[in-house]
């Protein structure tokens, strides 16, 4: 990381690998799986493997390829009920890398708060068209 | 099999999730649970050169605070734009939300569903506007997730305009 001592990219890192469960793949350009690693079976991908499986069998790849010079990013994909996954994909060594990062602690707060907001809105939309019909009708 | 992504677009509430539940599973709930992020299914169709695994995304619903990301459409080879039949602002939500695509990554395939067709007494969108935007080539389909009325057709044809595509 440029500019940050090395002391900071090690807390970042750390930061990184304890609490967001990274997991990755590594894509060939006719969609094989060259390589894969990290947290797999938190994301519930364990059963994928080089051997027996292809980008095909990683739904949120479908379409995706090929990469640009400009990175992909998914934010917040379900992986399994309450697994969410923040997903990066980007070409490095003319590969394209697939970097998960577990944020469902993130989804769980938002969600609550969204849920809440979504309930009073639609309550008021309610209220509105309520308020408004018999005018309308008269 | 050949696997096509599809995203499901809209504002929040109109019903995008119990869509594709009711598509992939067979099932509706009444109990309305907003979306975060983007849930993703998969259901197998029939297309005209063979069966096509539908990769089906489900996005969160667009609203004032909260705009859709267009970088989920990345692969895209079509979408669903879904209204709520009984909330007439939707429709412009969808009109907005086609706009964006169109400006993020070109025209693709659609199809529009105005949902909840059960709910007949509340229905409020112009069927002036509808039969507009129909005269400029969107495709409209009147459904419900809770009847299932209209949602197999939807789909459908959203794999026959990609077929053709």
């Amino acid at each position: 990381m440029r500019d940050l001592p090395l002391q900071f990219c090690e807390y970042v890192l750390e930061l990184t690998s304890v609490h967001r469960a990274p997991a990755y793949f590594v894509i060939d350009d006719e969609g094989g799986i060259v390589m894969q690693g990290g947290n797999l079976p938190f994301y519930g991908l364990q059963d994928i493997s080089p051997a027996e499986s292809t980008a095909d069998d990683l739904l949120f790849l479908t379409g995706v390829f090929p990469i640009g010079e400009e990175p992909v990013s998914f934010p917040k994909v379900e992986m399994l009920p309450g697994v969410f996954a923040d997903i990066h994909i980007f070409n490095r060594s003319d590969q394209n890398w697939v970097l998960l990062l577990d944020t469902s602690g993130e989804v769980a707060q938002f969600r609550s708060v969204q849920q809440h907001r979504n309930d009073l809105r639609l309550k008021l939309e309610r209220q509105n068209r309520a308020a408004n019909r018999p005018a309308e009708e008269a | 099999m050949i696997q096509k992504k599809v995203c499901m677009l809209g504002a929040f509430a109109v019903g995008k999730t119990s869509l594709v539940a009711r598509f992939v599973k067979s099932i509706f709930s009444e109990k309305y649970h907003t979306t975060v992020g983007v849930k993703i299914d998969k259901k197998v169709v029939a297309g005209e050169n063979g069966d096509i695994n539908l990769i089906l995304w489900d996005l969160y619903g667009e609203d004032d605070f909260q705009k859709v990301r267009m970088s989920y459409l990345r692969g895209s080879s079509g979408y669903i734009l879904v209204v709520d039949g009984t909330r007439a602002a939707t429709l412009d939500t969808a009109i907005g939300l086609n706009r964006n695509v169109e400006e993020a990554v070109g025209v693709l395939p659609f199809v529009v569903v105005l949902n909840k067709s059960d709910l007949t007494q509340e229905w409020e969108i112009d069927e002036g506007r509808v039969s507009q935007l129909a005269a400029q080539g969107w495709s409209f389909i009147r459904g419900s997730a809770k009847t299932g009325e209209g949602v197999e057709e939807a789909f459908q044809l959203l794999v026959e305009k990609i077929s053709r595509a």
